[in-house]
């Protein structure tokens, strides 16, 4: 129960920097798109995590409201 | 503590730590050296490398060096640098004729291909023992570009930017990415091949006037200039000064065309822009004494110059 209520209010914090690097990374790819800010493989992996902490997120927040 | 206050240390502790990821991210995308390897190898050599000795017989010498301080001339290359002061703006030609297209060479930082290595064009230009050299296209900064350097392929994705190709015969050819189709240009004998732009001039040889890019205001420069197979100009502007302003690229352009070029590319410029002569700095990089540290320089290292063979 500790460890998901630590998760709980990590998890924000997380997707918060997650968020505000790729929108960096999307912005400066406008400007500068050989640079690959987007299209390399560390920009793919944190995509997936992203996409993996919004959904555990989701599913808190989901558990959380059906309470 | 006020809610708040907590909020406020909450979202700094979350804008900061998203400073420090970012930096993190860029030491492993693009600062920490990264080896790339030479998986292409060469482009199509012609059996006879072109002499152009004939074509232009009293640009060089029967072996004697005849050289100024701003001129130098034996068998294999004639290069004269001749510095203008216009309009606010101080700018360097050299114009170039070469015997053989091999000695236009270029060199890159590090020992072998690489993103995140990068060194002054002044070092680069003295390990190579160039004579003259100017800065390149800064490849290693990038992810994706066309490198093709001295006949060898080391990376054959183009970035979305204009691309030159020096062919072994002495053309240089400018291409949009949409048009440009890197095998063909690996068939087709290219010597060595940027990837920056944009492109200068039009197809008859008239400066473009409106260019799509954010690079398009007063800022120092380096340039390609292709008259015809054996004959280039290579053009350093010093800019961010006070004695120079820098050019814009429609400035830029319509100097290529009153030179007479039939093909011009703007290469990487900004800090980078630098021109050395002789082991020294010859043009004035904006900011920076050397320049922006790069990845690769553009060169000519004569023979007898090398030998130290001089008849001045």
């Amino acid at each position: 129960m500790k460890l998901l209520r630590l998760l709980e209010r990590l998890l924000p914090h997380l997707l918060l920097i997650l968020s505000l690097m790729l929108l960096t990374f999307f912005f400066i790819d406008l400007v500068n798109e050989s640079m690959a800010f987007l299209n390399n493989r560390i920009t793919k992996i944190l995509c997936a995590v992203h996409a993996l902490l919004s959904a555990v997120f989701c599913v808190l927040a989901v558990v959380k409201d059906k309470k | 503590m006020k809610k708040g206050t907590r909020l406020f240390f909450l979202f700094t502790a979350d804008l900061l730590l998203t400073a420090l990821a970012l930096c993190v991210f860029s030491l492993f995308h693009h600062v920490l050296p990264r080896s790339i390897g030479h998986l292409y190898g060469s482009t199509a050599t012609p059996g006879e490398i072109a002499d152009w000795k004939e074509k232009f017989p009293d640009k060089f010498t029967d072996g004697r060096v005849i050289e100024t301080d701003t001129s130098y001339r034996d068998d294999e290359v004639n290069i004269t640098l001749t510095t203008y002061v216009e309009d606010g703006v101080t700018y360097t030609v050299a114009d170039l004729y070469l015997r053989r297209i091999t000695s236009l060479r270029t060199a890159m930082a590090g020992e072998e291909f690489a993103t995140g290595v990068a060194d002054s064009t002044l070092n680069l230009s003295r390990k190579a023992g160039a004579l003259f050299a100017v800065s390149g296209d800064y490849f290693g900064i990038r992810q994706r570009s066309i490198v093709i350097r001295n006949g060898e392929v080391y990376r054959k994705t183009p970035a979305h930017a204009y691309i030159c190709v020096l062919y072994y015969d002495g053309t240089m050819e400018t291409y949009t990415f949409g048009e440009f189709d890197v095998d063909r240009a690996i068939a087709g004998g290219a010597w060595q091949a940027w990837d920056f732009g944009p492109a200068l001039l039009d197809e008859k040889g008239a400066a473009v006037t409106d260019f799509d890019t954010g690079i398009a205001g007063e800022n120092p420069r380096i340039g390609l200039g292709y008259y015809e197979p054996g004959h280039y100009a290579i053009v350093a502007v010093d800019g961010r000064q006070a004695h120079s302003r820098g050019m814009t690229l429609p400035e830029f352009a319509a100097l290529f065309e009153r030179l007479g070029c039939k093909t011009a590319y703007n290469l990487d410029g900004g800090n980078s822009a630098a021109m050395t002569w002789r082991g020294e700095m010859f043009s004035s990089p904006s900011k920076e004494k050397e320049g922006r540290d790069i990845s690769d320089i553009i060169y000519l290292s004569p023979k007898r110059y090398q030998e130290g063979e001089s008849t001045p």
